[in-house]
């Protein structure tokens, strides 16, 4: 017999609330006995399992239930928090051992706690990272970053530290710092979850940054789609500015800052960072060419500092716990934790967070529990549109945060690969040649071969194409949209001979 | 441009020296070294779009292109390494994958070019042969560099529609490159962002913000979009199938209005076909649509007056054509009736200042020193009774008032008031003739001649200078234009009013009436302020 029931948390992130939390939370307020509390939390990571329902009880323990329905959220009212008995057939115990084995940094605070009150993120350790800072040298900040060898979440993998230098040294009185949060992936929804369930972390690291890179403005460009985060993030500002963490004389120290949430307009090449910078300056959204550095001459011509969503979410901790713990992580290819957003032909999808350098075998066979279907693992697509596809022998890589989706052997590579590049293709800015036109005439070959028109000398133009496209191209879009091509004609070059039309006197008719 | 210290680079090996701000395409031009280009332009920012220009830098990784990289100390280029030139290659190929490309990589261009004079009108471009553009095409002429024979990749062509609901332009995105010359021009350079890049990947394209009309976008129509586009998207309605091979190329100024703007007229079987503005763009100032594109069809309209015309015939009065001898003696002839207070001269301000000179020093001598430039003025002179009138412009004056004596009308088109005038004495354009014009701050312009005048038509200080010579007055025996000049400079100012830049009138001419794309712009521009309920305001 546990003790009594203290707090309901109900996951009502974008994927609780899609699944019918918002129902389920109504039912609780309505029924649920006075003295337990109940609570929007955010998500876990185990978005197939939503709506997920946690009863904590006085003693801390907490008993997770899954896939709660209306019906089953009176049952457990009547059931667990009146009688105390709580309802076998509907939990969902299983996501403890799977919380265990990960390595939560980032995801430190998702689920556990309500990210609409400042004060549930101040009773975790909230705030304190902050309060530690301001009492530090900003170089001393900077030099514990650089130890901690924490490096850009968001796909270059800069050394954010170093990054952090150029603008501290930069001398000017306007100098921003922007968070990006317009992640455009299809199918990865780690900064979601970061701004949905713990938006105040976000908030804080990016406090830390200005203070120690000299920055007096804050801007965080959160993409349109995420309308949520994007609420979550206006009341988390409000109340630090209540709380005097943002606005002037931050915490009576002589350091002004603020932050103001744009929002974007649906583009996947405004999360390059100069063209995230023209957006927000309200012209298109369009890459430019680096030399000046945004660390030189960034938003409106000032010093600014681009940091990812994941990056900032990890900086409060560093400065809390100390670089070490940091260090401690990972391995010497890369300190720190990776987080991955799963999905495809596997047993557990969603997100996970794990040390940097564990193997994609261990995250599909692991933390995935291996494949879904009765087919063996045919390859890994990973780092969303513009990433590569890994087949089995690539299995004890590492690799970089983001999506990755497992696939078995019935699918076809260039059919996917054809997914991305058009994804790809579709999400162009249209400035640079080679990215407008080549990702189009690559597709188009593509479609020749998969209409079984394609001729040898296809295949080869194929790869001069993607050569071409990924040397030319002005921004990081343009230089991997070929990729997907790129390393499928490198591990299933025999799909595409497959393909291969033999007819010789076959020709297209247009 | 800020002048720093000389630093020196290395470029193909060798050893180049620029100042502070200048990028590696600068310095290599300059170097006298060929990177091929298409974005680029000197007087437009940077865009660094077309990716023909990248080199290998030392210590960069990948292939900057050149004309957004700056150039910094001891840093080394090459531009020429097989690698960088097969990645243009290809990248050329895919814009010519796009672009309607026979004619680019037909073997036979050379023979065929020569073979075939003049252009091709077509309704839509399906190579070189019928692109209105053929003559300044910079894919041409770095197709010629290239030599692509055969383009491997699949053709692209968007087939998009023809844009030709615009007064003015004629708009062909199917040969755009996407080069965005013609929005940073806009944008950048004038500040008024008419057209923008719209859409998405394949479907990018230059257009208006909201795909509303250019009119209701805010274009004021200068055209410098056209003169930067590098293909022949964008084309000026009026000239696109004139203006290639100009026989003569003039630098004059627009008179139309008191700004005076310089522009270069081009002109072609003894017509101006083509006018445009200095092409370096930080050398001009903004430019207006009357002067950008409506002298062609102003000064080429057929209504031209050709020849001195008298009334004559006691009870069917009718217009006779005469020479300018018996023209200029009926007129002598019949001025001379009236008393110096009688006779009152309309001078227009679109005259240029020999000619206002040269009539104002007329009218001190024979029209006691009557002299007006406005319909108003002209007015009250009539109720103080005068009964002669020598005007210059066609003034609204003649219909109110039918029951003046004596008219001579010196004027330039044909129209209802030659039947209210006594004598009609046929007049040049300013392109048709050489001068000088003072416009706003004093600033004196010289206009020269580009084309030849119609019929026995001549410019307005020599009918001046006729007529004094008629009168027998000295002092105006002027035998060429450099001594009616020398007179001027010595008498100075001649105080003639401004003609505002919104004026819609030439000597008295509405613009519209002869200049069609004109009038439809007006019409437009009335529409919408109905249709948004403000008051029409025409701008340009």
């Amino acid at each position: 017999m546990s003790s009594t029931v203290k707090r309901v948390n109900i996951g009502m992130a974008t994927c609780g609330i899609a699944m019918g939390a918002d129902k389920v939370f109504d039912i609780f307020k309505q029924l649920t006995p006075p003295e337990v509390t109940i609570h929007k939390v955010g998500c876990l990571g185990f978005c197939p399992h939503e709506p997920i329902v946690d009863v904590v009880s006085e003693d801390g323990t907490i008993v997770r239930y899954q896939k709660i329905d209306e019906v089953k959220a009176k049952e457990i009212i009547e059931q667990h928090l009146k009688n105390n008995q709580p309802i076998v057939s509907y939990l969902f115990q299983e996501s403890f051992d799977i919380l265990e084995k990960q390595t939560r940094v980032v995801f430190r605070n998702a689920g556990l706690i309500d990210p609409e009150k400042i004060e549930d993120y101040q009773t975790r350790g909230g705030y304190e990272g902050l309060k530690k800072a301001l009492e530090m040298d900003p170089d001393d900040i900077i030099n514990e970053i650089q130890q901690s060898e924490l490096r850009g979440a968001g796909g270059a993998g800069f050394p954010t530290g170093l990054k952090w230098t150029f603008t501290r040294r930069e001398q000017a009185k306007d100098k921003y710092m922007i968070c990006n949060a317009n992640e455009g992936d299809p199918g990865v929804y780690i900064d979601r979850l970061i701004m949905e369930s713990d938006p105040h972390s976000v908030i804080e690291g990016m406090i830390i940054g200005a203070y120690a890179t000299g920055c007096n403005h804050g801007v965080i460009y959160i993409r349109m789609e995420y309308p949520l985060a994007y609420e979550r993030l206006n009341i988390a500002t409000k109340q630090a500015r209540f709380r005097r963490f943002l606005g002037k004389r931050i915490l009576g120290k002589p350091f002004d800052f603020d932050i103001q949430i744009k929002r974007g307009a649906g583009a996947f090449i405004v999360g390059e960072e100069t063209a995230l910078m023209a957006s927000i300056m309200g012209k298109r959204g369009h890459p430019r060419t680096k030399p000046p550095f945004p660390g030189q001459s960034g938003l409106f011509e000032k010093p600014s500092n681009i940091n990812n969503v994941k990056t900032l979410a990890n900086v409060p901790w560093i400065i809390s716990q100390g670089w070490q713990a940091f260090h401690s992580i990972g391995l010497s290819t890369g300190r720190g934790t990776s987080m991955f957003c799963l999905s495809g032909d596997i047993k557990e999808k969603g997100m996970i967070e794990v040390p940097m350098g564990t193997s994609l075998r261990e995250i599909v066979y692991d933390y995935a529990k291996g494949m879904s279907t009765d087919k063996p693992f045919k390859a890994a697509q990973v780092d969303g549109p513009t990433g590569e596809f890994l087949p089995e022998s690539h299995l004890d890589v590492s690799v970089h945060s983001g999506g990755i989706v497992v696939l078995d052997t019935h699918h076809s590579m260039v059919k996917l690969a054809r997914f991305f590049l058009e994804y790809s293709q579709k999400e162009s800015c249209g400035k640079c040649v080679p990215c407008r036109i080549g990702t189009r005439a690559m597709l188009v070959i593509l479609d020749k071969l998969l209409n079984g028109i394609g001729q040898q000398k296809d295949l080869q133009l194929l790869e001069e194409l993607a050569n071409t496209v990924s040397k030319a191209s002005l921004c990081g879009l343009g230089q991997t949209a070929p990729k997907p091509i790129q390393t499928t004609l490198k591990y299933f070059r025999d799909e595409y001979m497959s393909l291969v039309s033999t007819n010789k006197f076959r020709v297209e008719v247009v | 441009m800020s002048m720093g210290k000389t630093r020196s680079m290395e470029i193909n090996g060798k050893k180049v020296f620029f100042e502070d701000g200048e990028t590696v395409l600068n310095v290599a031009q300059k170097a006298g070294i060929f990177i091929p280009t298409l974005c680029s332009r000197p007087d437009l920012p940077s865009w660094g779009a077309c990716r023909l220009c990248i080199v290998e830098v030392d210590g960069i990784r990948g292939y900057p292109s050149s004309c957004t990289l700056p150039a910094t100390e001891g840093m080394i280029v090459r531009t020429m390494t097989p690698d960088v030139q097969t990645v243009r290659r290809n990248t050329f190929q895919l814009i010519l994958s796009e672009h309607p490309s026979s004619c680019l990589t037909c073997k036979n261009a050379k023979e065929c070019d020569a073979l075939r004079i003049g252009e091709f009108k077509a309704g839509r471009v399906i190579g070189c042969n019928t692109c209105s553009a053929k003559d300044h095409c910079e894919i041409r002429k770095l197709a010629e560099y290239f030599r692509i024979r055969e383009i491997t990749v699949p053709s692209l062509y968007k087939n998009l529609p023809l844009e030709r609901f615009d007064p003015f332009l004629i708009r062909d995105y199917n040969l755009c490159i996407l080069c965005n010359r013609c929005v940073r021009a806009c944008q950048d350079v004038l500040g008024h962002s008419a057209i923008a890049i719209t859409k998405r990947g394949h479907d990018t394209k230059i257009g208006t913000i909201l795909e509303v009309s250019h009119v209701e976008s805010g274009c004021i129509f200068c055209g410098h979009c056209i003169d930067v586009c590098p293909t022949g998207s964008l084309t000026a309605r009026n000239s696109r199938w004139a203006s290639s091979n100009p026989e003569v190329t003039v630098a004059t100024s627009c008179i139309l209005c008191s700004h005076n703007c310089q522009m270069i007229v081009e002109e072609k079987w003894n017509k101006v076909v083509n006018v445009h503005p200095e092409m370096n763009l930080s050398a001009r100032r903004e430019y207006c649509v009357k002067g950008r594109f409506c002298i062609p069809s102003l000064v080429n309209a057929r209504e031209r007056l050709k020849y001195p015309t008298i009334k004559r015939g006691d009870i069917q009065k009718e217009m006779v054509p005469v020479d300018w001898d018996e023209a200029l003696d009926y007129t002598v002839a019949n001025l001379k009736k009236y008393k110096p207070e009688e006779i009152v001269f309309f001078l227009s301000p679109h005259m240029l200042d020999e000619a206002i000179f040269v009539f104002q020093s007329l009218a001190k001598q024979i029209a006691n020193n009557q002299v007006v430039y406005s319909d108003d003025d002209l007015r009250e002179y009539l109720k103080k009774g005068v009964k002669a009138i020598y005007t210059t412009e066609q003034s609204i004056v003649l219909a109110e008032a039918p029951y003046i004596d004596f008219v001579i009308l010196q004027d330039i088109f044909t129209s209802k008031y030659q039947e209210l005038a006594n004598v009609v004495l046929p007049t040049v354009t300013f392109t048709e003739e050489t001068g000088t014009k003072t416009g706003i701050y004093g600033m004196r312009t010289k206009v020269n001649r580009s084309a030849k005048p119609p019929g026995l038509s001549k410019p307005d200080w020599v009918i001046g200078v006729e007529i004094a010579k008629k009168f027998n007055i000295s002092e105006l025996s002027y035998s060429d234009l450099d001594t009616v000049q020398d007179d001027l400079f010595l008498h100075g100012n001649l105080e003639v009013p401004l003609v505002p830049k919104e004026s819609l009138f030439y000597r008295g001419i509405p613009i519209a009436s002869k200049v069609q794309e004109f009038r439809n712009l007006i019409r437009a521009q009335q529409e919408l302020a109905e249709s948004q309920g403000v008051k029409f305001v025409a701008k340009f």
